[in-house]
């Protein structure tokens, strides 16, 4: 009788020992962002024949668009990792970015180690009105961002002047900037509110 | 490691099982006494005492987490052998298919199940929107959720394998939450996220109520 009372209390007893052992995982492969349109100011170059420049930060206010169960947390607990981002320009019919000739996104905030995720620059083939680029640090993990204040890009590029619409000083672009995130605690983390 | 406490489990119940198995007990042939010469006579050898068929078929009803309330249909082809099938409801109706193992036939009987339950999506994305605490922006980014899960239980079953019994039983289990994504606009933001996953290695328990007929 004993045993059989023993046999029936041991997963009881497991399970209050093992809160540590218990967790619960979440895995969201792809959220995509979409900004409202942001404009850039172009500056010219100040030497004939070089590339002239452009710049800007966007802030992304992740923390207040994903579910907080995703990205809320330590990254001990939480994975954010960038995957893709595409910008589309505003423009007239057939404005392309012809003359974009290098794209470069920076995760950064405050004191947190900026991280270079987009270094685009175009190939060979026809440019149209979107470009599409992948992560360089794919497995970069961006909640330390969070935790210290959000996600920022920092956007910066050259183009070629003499391509670039005449007497224009701005270009405009819709970004989607798309993440993949990752959450797993145990329960006894889950009870620690952690 | 995990099946740890699983196998704990069998390991203590197989000696009871043995004992339940060899300790068959002989029934003694009572000496009677004849009025007469008072010497003790054989008596007329007893009949062929004729075994009651165990009832294969069975009624259930459970509750439990993560199984909610699921009434099943049960099979027993052998007596230490049990198979189930059961309509569930709980956020969501379901279902839940059992293999059982009680291999004593005794008013206390240890229990070893095994267990997969699927719940169709219903109400669950609502209450999960709600208990977890997500902002009401945010819900048309979760979509239907369905889950579905595999345990492992051991406990025990007190009653008549050939009546009702009523059963306490633990363990754990592997739970996968199905969730559909979606779109919307916060804070001026578009947000389109794809189908994800919630993934859990929780405890289980189930209590249940079964009456074979």
């Amino acid at each position: 009788m004993k045993r059989l009372l023993l046999a029936a209390l041991l997963p009881v007893i497991a399970s209050i020992v093992g809160c540590n052992a218990f967790n619960i995982e979440a895995d969201q492969p792809m959220a995509c962002l979409t900004m409202p349109p942001q404009t850039f100011p172009v500056v010219a170059p100040s030497i004939p024949g070089a590339p002239g420049t452009f710049s800007g930060e966007i802030d992304l206010g992740i923390s207040a668009v994903l579910p907080d169960f995703l990205v809320g947390g330590s990254p001990e607990t939480h994975i954010l990792n960038f995957q893709s981002l595409s910008v589309t320009l505003d423009g007239p019919p057939g404005a392309s970015f012809v003359w974009l000739t290098g794209l470069e996104i920076v995760a950064q905030k405050g004191t947190t180690t900026p991280v270079l995720l987009v270094d685009y620059t175009p190939g060979s083939g026809t440019i149209g009105s979107t470009i599409t680029a992948n992560s360089l640090a794919p497995g970069q993990n961006l909640i330390a961002f969070l935790n210290n204040g959000g996600l920022a890009f920092s956007v910066s590029g050259t183009y070629d002047p003499r391509l670039f619409p005449s007497g224009a000083t701005t270009w405009t672009g819709t970004i989607t900037a798309c993440f993949s995130a990752k959450v797993k605690k145990t329960f006894q983390e889950m009870i620690d509110g952690k | 490691m995990r099946l740890l406490p699983v196998l704990l489990a069998a390991l203590i119940a197989a000696p009871s099982l043995a004992v339940a198995q060899t300790a068959t007990p002989q029934a003694a042939t009572p000496q009677v006494a004849t009025p007469e010469t008072g010497a003790p006579q054989d008596p007329a050898p007893p009949a062929p005492r004729r075994e009651e068929p165990y009832p294969q078929f069975g009624l259930q009803l459970a509750i439990g987490a993560p199984d909610g309330a699921v009434l099943s249909f049960t099979y027993s082809p052998l007596y230490w052998l049990l198979l189930d099938a059961g309509f569930a409801y709980t956020l969501a109706p379901g279902f839940v298919l059992g293999l059982e193992f009680r291999p004593i036939d005794f008013f206390i009987s240890p229990i070893i199940r095994g267990e997969y339950g699927y719940y169709f999506a219903g109400n669950t994305a609502n209450q999960v929107k709600k208990w977890a605490g997500i902002p009401e922006a945010q819900w048309p980014l979760i979509g239907d959720a369905s889950y579905n899960w595999f345990s492992g239980l051991v406990g025990v079953a007190l009653g008549s394998r050939r009546g009702f019994t009523f059963a306490l039983e633990g363990g754990i289990g592997a739970l996968s939450l199905n969730v559909k994504g979606g779109t919307g606009t916060i804070n001026n933001v578009v947000v389109t996220t794809g189908d994800y996953k919630v993934t859990s290695f929780m405890p289980v328990a189930r209590l249940s109520f079964l009456y074979f007929f």
